[in-house]
């Protein structure tokens, strides 16, 4: 088989796996795949944050609650249609994604992680039950637009929202915005020495963040038909942030797959029955599958970190150098001795 | 609102006890530990499993502090140590990364199910404070806090393996040259945090009448974290401070009729706010030092 | 006028019987036994050990009766012994609207509740108690009629030889539940049936989901049951968000869905939505005259965690508390359905401040466990008094104690040192099927098993949601001798008329069973 053609091939494995595939299966199932493109929206979102801006997040879930509960609040308080609701939440979702990015330019670093922690955890247990704008304990409900009704339809509505999040994101970093925000992440002393606008390039990170994040977590309401406070914990903020790092950072492809991956690990770990694998082993209880993201996460967190920082992007790279059919950048000697000693 | 001081002083506490392990690990190696709290739940854990096979309670708080002291150990080799030298961004998410694996760790074998501990002195009706009864644990834990913060300044102030410490997070290089090795170090630091973390863990269960997975990380941590910034990041009197700080804030606006009714969840915004104003106002905090500040907050790029 | 009156009463709700039955106690106290003593009247006890409803009535008939139902004379319940008929032995046999009831409802003392207390927000059809003519209170909406359960038999869930069933639970959030104890009793009744032949030919089968004491949680685990798993019908154990949200998504699916009573906001207006015990509201007179009449203490202080589906619920007992007379109440609050230490520690002190001598509290059992044991700590002992369901277990009773000694709540299902003398195979078939040490949630899964058996077997073979519906608000009553009996009509949703009293025994860490099956004290 020639290159063209296996690269043709393995394109349109994907096209099937992402497009065919989920229309044989049935409807609750495909909510499942529904919420895995979600989840790569929200690590896309992450991603502007930590991996361009260089800004870690330990409160996104309050990012993404937000949008869940302004489309929520559009759709069944106000009866807005879906369109107007989503364009409100995006709003919302950059507004207050501003206002964080307005104290990050005052508090930076490992402090502005603090802030971001704190901040989330006041979104959920303060914010978010807000019975009138809320529904308080008893959540809102946030029933999907008429035309996308269907889970089918609902999955190609997100996987849509992914490519148009993807398109933006790719023009953000081919432009000058976009490598300024690269050169701020590796050395904010040298961008600004080139006379990069930190603050103003911190701040649109900060609303484009806002607005995906905002979009996916009303997609979010939408997909489960309600939401309520309580599923916006601090674990969750955490479990964004790991699936973004073991997605590896500024990788696009690979923040796909490692958030689809997180997305699905308890999808898959019923599927592959591997549940029966962790009963075998003697005086351990069993392991529920929606506790298996959050033990074998953190492992691939802390495997990531330690060992492999590039994650699945690293993984991916190559793969997709070859679909693109371009050269391997060659590598100068002096940093691959600095690697070594590294290790 | 002489209850609601009493009430914050003696919850603020238990915070700072949690602070001083974070300003502990802060001061030796410039890392915020986000797995401070789950230190302290694993070492609950502990307890309570010795507890109930039988074991006489205090047996079983050594017992669940071991079980702190290994976890913090474990944390040194496996996420630390092959991480030095990496951004200090870099370790707050490893150390996250431990915080949900421990707490992943914990509903899985706990199997999600709440639990009880008995105080370890069950004493009620010595002091009463504004018509507020302090428990006899809750002055253990109070005593416990001031013993500690005083023993830690002291520590780092008089001691050669204090400052040694402290050299360390100055100037690797040049703590290696002296011949101190940074391993060992770091390993006493870890160990040290993960003992105090363990000992507010243990101390405050009992006082919530019911922990589960993540007890102590989602009761206490981001509260001690607000106390340890409040105080001065790398002031152990500060931690003390701060905690109560914290801790009268977050019960001033629990008590409040006002506050209470028409804001929900006052007492985090209350948190966030005091962190907000505080890193906003005055960096250092209230007693830490000025070049402490300056330079931890360049380093945290 | 008389149209008004006539809708209206026929759609009393049960809750607005047990409030007629107060006036009319009130008027003719010789009739009943006076006061609780402990247990009760052997006079008004039949064979089956059920207390009987105060059965004389006036003759004019209320229309409250009437409008529940025509009572079957013998209901077909295999398991137990004679018919309990221990309903108002007024059978009657004329249809719903009878020109009697437009009568008694003209002589009866009206409510002071307005219709506001019980007419849930617009847009749910409500039934509310009519009042009399003259009487200046604007007339409620009259409640439209319920549609019929007719189409093409929907037989989802149902073959030859199976029933699959779907039961939703907080095993983890709320209270200490250990998690094993669901597992193993959520089918055991099904297979204690199986061995006695099933329903008419058909085994049932259970499908069990943790819906972690959130409403987003419990829809999906909803969704699974019937999308994935197709079931027949869905049972809700208790968590008043978690019930509201399954019953309106089980609506919309037209499926039938059962739950523990919990609010009736909300749910009143469903069509295919059943409270299998008393609601909380139906429960708050109860728990007054045992407060006014047992307990004889004045300050009463009422804490309701914060869900909205419960705010209508804190004006009923509000009303309810007032209109007793001799009760006042001190303090009111409600208290974050996930209250942090320090919120409940300051609830505490509040209370205690506020001098309550009795706390009336809805709360899930961590909350409540909390709360009782920082008012211990403070040397606060207030009675601790409340609804079902989940405060009754013995997991609260371990935890709680010594904090809760004392307390007395409602319990649609009677403890372990009842259930022997309530249904005595029980602890037998828990040691066959599960093993040994019998615990309470097993009674409580045992009891809603049992209820819905009636049902089905009620039904006969041919089962199919709609001829189950049909059956269901036939006004037939449904008797466990577990769960309180149950009996629905085509208006009447929330079936339950009585309670199981349990108190806390701290010297043996456990809940006695001190009243079975009463609304009166």
């Amino acid at each position: 088989m020639t290159g063209r053609a296996a690269r043709l091939a393995v394109v349109a494995g994907l096209v099937a796996l992402v497009v065919v595939f989920p229309l044989t299966r049935a409807g609750i199932e495909v909510n499942v795949y529904t919420e895995a493109v979600i989840y790569a929206i929200i690590g896309l979102s992450l991603n502007v944050l930590v991996g361009y801006a260089g800004q870690i997040s330990l409160g996104h879930q309050a990012f993404v609650g937000i949008g869940a509960f302004t489309a929520a609040y559009m759709t069944t308080v106000h009866e807005q249609n879906f369109v107007a609701a989503i364009f409100v939440t995006m709003l919302v979702g950059g507004l207050q994604a501003l206002l964080l990015g307005l104290v990050s330019l005052r508090i930076t670093g490992l402090y502005f992680a603090l802030v971001t922690l704190t901040y989330g955890t006041m979104a959920e247990n303060s914010l978010f039950n807000i019975t009138s704008l809320t529904g308080g304990s008893a959540g809102q409900a946030a029933p999907k637009p008429a035309a996308f009704a269907s889970d089918y339809r609902y999955y190609f509505l997100c996987l849509a929202f992914l490519a148009a999040v993807l398109y933006v994101d790719w023009r953000l970093t081919a432009t000058k915005a976009g490598r300024a925000l690269l050169a701020i992440r590796q050395d904010r002393r040298v961008a600004a020495s080139f006379g990069a606008d930190l603050k103003r390039y911190t701040l649109i990170a900060f609303v484009v963040s806002g607005v995906f994040a905002s979009v996916a977590g009303a997609l979010l309401a939408y997909n489960t038909g309600s939401v309520v406070a309580s599923q916006f914990t601090f674990q969750l903020a955490l479990v964004f942030v790991m699936m973004t790092v073991v997605g590896g950072l500024r990788s696009r492809a690979g923040v796909v797959v490692g958030s689809a991956f997180f997305a699905l690990t308890g999808f898959l770990f019923d599927k592959l029955h591997l549940a029966a694998a962790v009963n075998a082993v003697p005086l351990v209880p069993d392991l529920p599958a929606e506790l298996a993201p959050l033990v074998l996460g953190p492992l691939l967190l802390l495997f990531t970190l330690t060992r492999y920082p590039g994650g699945f992007g690293e993984l991916l790279r190559p793969i997709g150098r070859w679909l693109r059919n371009e050269d391997a950048p060659v590598e100068p000697p002096v940093a691959r001795a600095r690697v070594a000693s590294r290790a | 609102m002489g209850q609601a001081l009493i009430i914050g002083i003696v919850a603020g506490s238990g915070y700072g006890l949690i602070a001083l392990g974070l300003v502990l690990v802060y001061k030796s190696s410039g890392i915020f530990n986000f797995a401070q709290g789950e230190f302290g739940t694993i070492a609950v854990y502990g307890l309570w499993a010795a507890h109930s096979a039988g074991v006489p309670y205090g047996l079983a708080m050594l017992a669940g502090l071991a079980a702190a002291l290994a976890s913090g150990l474990a944390t040194e080799r496996f996420v630390v140590r092959p991480l030095f030298g990496a951004p200090r961004v870099t370790l707050l998410v490893a150390t996250a990364g431990v915080s949900l694996l421990a707490i992943g760790s914990e509903e899985w074998l706990g199997k999600g199910q709440l639990r009880f501990l008995p105080p370890a002195l069950g004493g009620l009706g010595r002091v009463s404070v504004f018509g507020f009864a302090v428990s006899d644990q809750r002055l253990l834990i109070l005593a416990t806090l001031a013993a500690l913060a005083v023993a830690g300044t002291w520590f780092f102030a008089r001691t050669d393996l204090g400052l040694a410490i402290l050299g360390l997070s100055q100037n690797p290089l040049a703590t290696e040259l002296m011949g101190i090795s940074a391993p060992r170090l770091s390993r006493f630091t870890w160990g040290v945090a993960a003992l105090l973390g363990g000992l507010g863990g243990i101390l405050s269960a009992p006082l919530a009448n019911g922990f589960g997975a993540g007890f102590v990380t989602l009761s206490a941590l981001i509260p001690a974290f607000t106390a340890a910034v409040l105080g001065g990041m790398s002031s152990l009197p500060g931690a003390f401070v701060g905690g109560v700080v914290v801790g009268v804030a977050e019960s001033v606006a629990v008590s409040s009729p006002t506050l209470s009714r028409h804001v929900p969840g006052a007492p985090s915004v209350m948190v966030f706010a005091l962190l907000v104003t505080v890193l906003a106002v005055r960096p250092r905090g209230l007693l830490g030092s000025r070049t402490a500040a300056a330079t931890t907050l360049e380093e945290a790029l | 006028m008389v149209a008004l009156l006539l809708a209206a009463s026929c759609g009393v709700k049960p809750s607005a019987l047990q409030d007629r039955q107060a006036e009319r106690e009130r008027r003719a106290p010789q009739q009943f036994p006076s006061g609780f003593n402990g247990g009760f009247a052997d006079s008004d006890v039949n064979a089956n050990g059920d207390r009987a409803l105060p059965a004389s009535e006036p003759a004019p008939a209320p229309s409250s009766p009437a409008a529940d139902g025509r009572r079957a004379a013998a209901p077909t319940t295999p398991t137990s012994g004679p018919a309990a008929t221990t309903a108002p032995s007024t059978v009657a046999t004329a249809p719903n609207h009878d020109p009697g009831a437009e009568r008694a409802a003209a002589s009866e003392t009206p409510s002071t509740r307005s219709a506001a207390v019980y007419g849930p927000p617009a847009p749910a059809p409500a039934p509310a108690p009519a009042p009399p003519p003259g009487k200046a209170e604007p007339a409620p909406a009259p409640a439209p009629p319920r549609p019929a359960f007719d189409g093409e038999p929907d037989r989802t869930g149902v073959t030859d030889t199976t029933i699959k069933i779907g039961i939703h639970a907080p095993v983890t959030g709320a209270a200490p539940f250990p998690q094993r104890a669901f597992e193993a009793s959520n089918d055991l009744y099904w297979k204690f049936l199986a061995d006695k032949g099933g329903i008419h030919g058909r085994n049932v089968e259970v499908v069990f989901r943790d819906d972690k004491y959130n409403p987003t949680s419990a829809v999906q685990a909803c969704r699974e049951m019937v999308e994935k798993e197709h079931v027949f019908l869905i049972i809700g154990f208790a968590g008043t968000d978690q019930i509201a949200a399954c019953a309106r998504y089980a609506e919309a699916e037209g499926v039938p869905y059962f739950s523990g009573g919990v609010t009736e906001d909300g749910l009143s207006g469903l069509n295919r939505y059943f409270a299998i015990s008393q609601t909380y509201d139906q429960q708050s007179s109860t728990l007054v005259k045992l407060m006014k009449n047992r307990i004889r203490k004045t300050k009463v202080a009422v804490v309701v965690i914060a869900s909205p589906g419960l705010n209508n619920t804190v004006k009923s007992i509000t009303n309810e508390i007032n209109k007793a007379g001799g009760l006042q109440i001190v303090r009111s609050s409600r208290i974050g359905k996930y209250a942090s230490d320090a919120e409940l520690l300051s609830e505490a002190q509040q209370l205690r401040n506020s001098g309550a001598e009795i706390v009336y509290v809805i709360a899930a059992p961590i909350p409540f466990i909390k709360l009782a044991t920082n008012a211990q700590a403070q040397a606060y002992h207030p009675v601790w008094v409340g609804p079902g369901t989940t405060n009754g277990f013995q997991v609260v009773a371990e935890a709680g104690c010594p904090s809760i000694e004392g307390a007395k709540f409602l319990s649609p299902f009677p403890q372990l040192d009842a259930i022997d003398s309530l249904d005595a195979e029980y602890k037998p078939a828990y040691r066959k099927y599960v093993g040994n040490n019998p615990d309470d949630i097993g009674i409580l899964m045992w009891g809603m098993n049992k209820t819905i058996h009636q049902m089905l077997e009620a039904t006969g073979r041919d089962l199919s949601r709609q001829s189950f519906l049909n059956t269901v608000t036939s006004g037939q009553v449904f008797h466990s001798n577990v769960y309180p009996d149950v009996s629905y009509s085509s208006t009447i949703r929330f079936g339950a008329r009585t309670a199981h009293l349990l108190e806390a025994d701290c010297d043996s860490r456990a809940w006695k069973t001190t009243g079975r099956f009463i609304a009166d004290f």
